[in-house]
């Protein structure tokens, strides 16, 4: 009798068991569902992340969302459109540069701080690196395999981190800049550097001679404008400011430039800050100042924003007189094209309203910017692009390839990655735009 | 007797008085050439600045005059009544001598002036809050400081610069001198911001310690009240600071982190004790996380509507800081339940 009651408590337990095992089961699956879902809406309506491929799951992720530019990495040669939506997330900051036969994008995606390589020929897209800095703000490239990314820490103080992708396997000339072993090899490169010391307020990179422009935050206050190597240890200190609301400018051919942050009608100066430290004023008592200098040439371009107008100047030297341009948009949305003539490319807003300039800078307002080529010299300005209504694009910090061809610039909606590709035919693209 | 040592000393007084002065009159050109004051718009003029010279005088008619303009011994204008001329001013470092004479019959009269351009520029910034990575310039609000750089360039005619510490720097702020700012090499400075609505203009002249150099640069300082933008703290990508959130918003989220940016602001952080953040939604008092008071975090699972957030910041001690923001978001989710929910908090 006690054999049998035992029995049945022991079959009863068993049933119990496998009854809360089936519960525990579809719990599970129910919470991993919503949690998916949660993923997916957090990602900007992305997928959630998959941890199942080789490559790690954010290049999985980031491949499969640029849907119509590349699905695989090195092995895709289909041609890049004209206008190419490299990346779909935000990206922190890109640079062109070469790479063996010809120039590549290098950018760092703002989730992970991995490090991609894009190629507007052929339009493949190869992650190059594996190690995680979250949520990184900027980033900055440089020959060599160079790379310095931006972050924040807890208390909203800034972390750089200098590194490099890769051993050196070529001379560092403006040639043949980074050469790494990253594209040959589909393994993820490794990076390693270290973090700047915590008083860096902001800095310039020139990608070419691996040098840094920052501008240091003093104890006392103020900037301290210090010129620096790759690793940030060699420090030569150029100038001292009471101010720091400063953005500096490292040109390729070593010039180094601050520009006073830029508000509607309060009056800007820029500056060329000289190997000896002095300050040699550029622009001066500029109402919303934004500054572009031009390498290896004293031309530059620079707008003003006074009670919400918006006016375009260029000068080709410090003594010539200045033009002023028919177009209505800030030289942080221009670049200099390569070449020694004086050709600009600006993205030029449909539109720009009262206030824009404050707004656009905190977010508040955002363009839809047509791309115009301007001839400084003769004055002649050609449409390159149209923007589409469906496809509105606020070009911000634009670069161009060394060959000309090929302008990269993140669109401030989203801080997603794009590149135009220039025709050489510009009758014909000049048509095509507008139709 | 007496009667003609008074007349004596009458006609010695009315000489004095009526016939001394005419003689003085007729005989002053001659002896004292600077009778003509010569007054320069701008009154510190830049290197290649256009300059506007006037001439006045007190003992001799200039508009019946016949007036001679030089600078540097060439002849910039002459006829009768130019009283003005205008001229270049030479790059720095040069000196520009102007002379000007006036001929009025044989009434005669000169004077004179010295151009030595300087470069005086005068930067400014608020130490107001801006957040991090913002390429906009901090402007003043109450409560909040103003930082002041004057960046001078004084060459002399040598072509040496004189050396920043080497210069006396006079900070004026509404025509009151800030003597505790001023002085040698004080090439910078730090002055309250102006009080709410108000503004306050800001002077600082530079000068070589012999006086023979000299600049001067002004502004006007407006203050603002701290405007606040609401942004989305995403989990991945950080602060979006690249996307406001407009007054009317719809997400695709169930939950979202709000990060509240009071834009000038007497503040160093967002987070500052001293900051009293008010957070309201739909009209129910939300407590602030004691740890990130500008940080809300809103749960919209199981719900499907809209959100209306209105916010207060204030400061313990600074009674002119306030701002306030209202903002509508639309939560929409995309497996919400088709019913109005109530929102969670979870700060």
């Amino acid at each position: 009798m006690h054999t049998k009651a035992l029995r049945y408590v022991l079959f009863s337990l068993i049933a119990l068991f496998l009854l809360g095992l089936a519960w525990w089961y579809f719990f599970l699956n129910a919470r991993i569902e919503s949690i998916e879902q949660r993923d997916s809406a957090r990602g900007l309506d992305e997928p959630a992340p998959l941890f199942r491929n080789t490559t790690g799951s954010t290049s999985g992720n980031f491949l499969r969302t640029s849907e119509g530019t590349a699905a695989t990495t090195t092995a895709e040669t289909k041609a890049a459109p004209d206008m190419w939506q490299i990346s779909k997330t935000p990206v922190a900051g890109a640079l062109f540069l070469r790479n063996g036969d010809r120039e590549r994008l290098y950018f760092a995606e703002r989730g992970t701080g991995y490090v991609f390589e894009a190629d507007p020929e052929t339009g493949s897209i190869v992650r190059l690196t594996n190690r995680l800095f979250p949520k990184t703000y900027g980033a900055a490239f440089a020959a060599r395999g160079g790379v310095m990314l931006l972050s924040l820490d807890e208390s909203g103080n800034s972390i750089t981190f200098v590194g490099a992708m890769a051993e050196p396997v070529a001379t560092s000339t403006k040639e043949s800049a980074t050469s790494t072993k990253a594209s040959s090899s589909e393994a993820p490169l490794s990076i390693s550097g270290l973090s700047l010391p915590d008083d860096v307020s902001t800095l310039a990179v020139n990608p070419y001679s691996r040098e840094l422009f920052i501008l240091g935050r003093v104890a006392s206050g103020g900037t301290s404008g210090i010129r620096s190597s790759w690793d940030g240890k060699k420090r030569i200190k150029l100038f001292s400011s009471s101010l720091t609301n400063w953005r500096p400018v490292f040109l390729d051919d070593g010039r180094t430039f601050i520009t006073q942050n830029a508000a509607d009608g309060v009056a800007g100066f820029a500056y060329e800050v000289k190997s000896d430290g002095t300050l040699s004023a550029i622009l001066r008592n500029i109402p919303g100042l934004s500054f572009l200098p031009k390498s290896s040439s004293s031309a530059h371009l620079w707008s003003s924003s006074a009670g919400g107008v918006v006016s375009l100047f260029a000068r080709m030297s410090g003594t010539d007189s200045t033009v002023e341009l028919s177009l209505r948009t800030f030289a942080d949305k221009c670049v200099w094209a390569p070449e020694k003539a004086p050709i600009i490319y600006c993205a030029v807003p449909q539109e720009t309203p009262r206030g824009l300039l404050d707004n656009w800078l905190r977010g508040a307002a955002h363009t839809s910017d047509d791309w115009w080529r301007v001839n400084v010299s003769t004055g002649e300005v050609d449409l390159v692009y149209a923007a589409r209504a469906n496809e509105p694009l606020d070009v911000l910090d634009p670069m161009i390839d060394a060959a000309g061809k090929n302008i990269a610039f993140a669109n401030t909606r989203d801080n997603s990655l794009w590149n135009l590709r220039i025709s050489e035919n510009k009758e014909d693209e000049t048509g095509a735009a507008r139709q | 007797m007496n009667n003609m040592q008074n007349w004596n000393t009458a006609f010695f007084l009315l000489f004095l008085f009526f016939v001394a002065p005419l003689a003085h009159a007729q005989f002053l050109p001659q002896s004292a050439p600077n009778l003509i004051t010569v007054t320069m718009r701008p009154e510190h003029p830049g290197p290649l600045a256009r300059i506007e010279l006037t001439a006045h005088s007190s003992s001799i008619d200039l508009s019946r005059s016949e007036l001679r303009w030089h600078a540097n011994g060439k002849l910039l204008v002459s006829g009768a009544g130019a009283t003005t001329a205008e001229v270049v001013a030479g790059p720095l470092g040069s000196v520009t001598s102007v002379s000007v004479s006036a001929q009025d019959g044989a009434a005669r009269a000169e004077g004179s002036a010295v151009l030595r351009p300087v470069e005086l520029d005068l930067l400014w910034e608020s130490d107001s809050y801006t957040p991090p990575f913002y390429r906009g310039r901090a402007l003043p609000s109450a409560g909040s400081n103003i930082r002041l750089q004057a960046v001078a360039r004084l060459k002399r005619a040598g072509g040496t610069l004189i050396p920043e510490r080497d210069i006396v720097y006079t900070w004026r702020r509404n025509g009151s001198v800030v003597a505790s700012a001023s002085g040698k090499g004080k090439s910078s400075a730090t002055l309250p911001a102006p009080s709410l609505f108000g503004a306050d203009t800001i002077s600082v002249s530079a000068a070589s310690t012999d006086g023979v150099l000299e600049g001067s640069s002004s502004i006007r300082i407006p203050s603002l009240e701290p405007i606040l933008f609401l942004y989305e703290d995403h989990p991945i990508f950080g602060v979006l600071y690249n996307r406001e959130l407009s007054g009317q918003s719809t997400v695709a989220e169930s939950e979202l982190t709000f990060a509240a940016v009071p834009y000038f602001a007497s503040t160093e952080s967002p987070d500052d004790r001293n900051l009293k953040w008010q957070w309201r939604i739909n009209g129910r008092e939300i407590p602030a996380d004691p740890r990130e008071p500008s940080m809300l975090t809103i749960n919209a699972d199981r719900s499907f509507g809209r959100a209306q957030i209105d916010l207060l910041l204030t400061h313990a001690t600074n009674w002119f800081l306030q701002s306030a923001g209202s903002w509508a978001i639309t939560f929409s989710p995309p497996n919400a339940f088709e019913e109005q929910g109530s929102f969670r908090d979870s700060p």
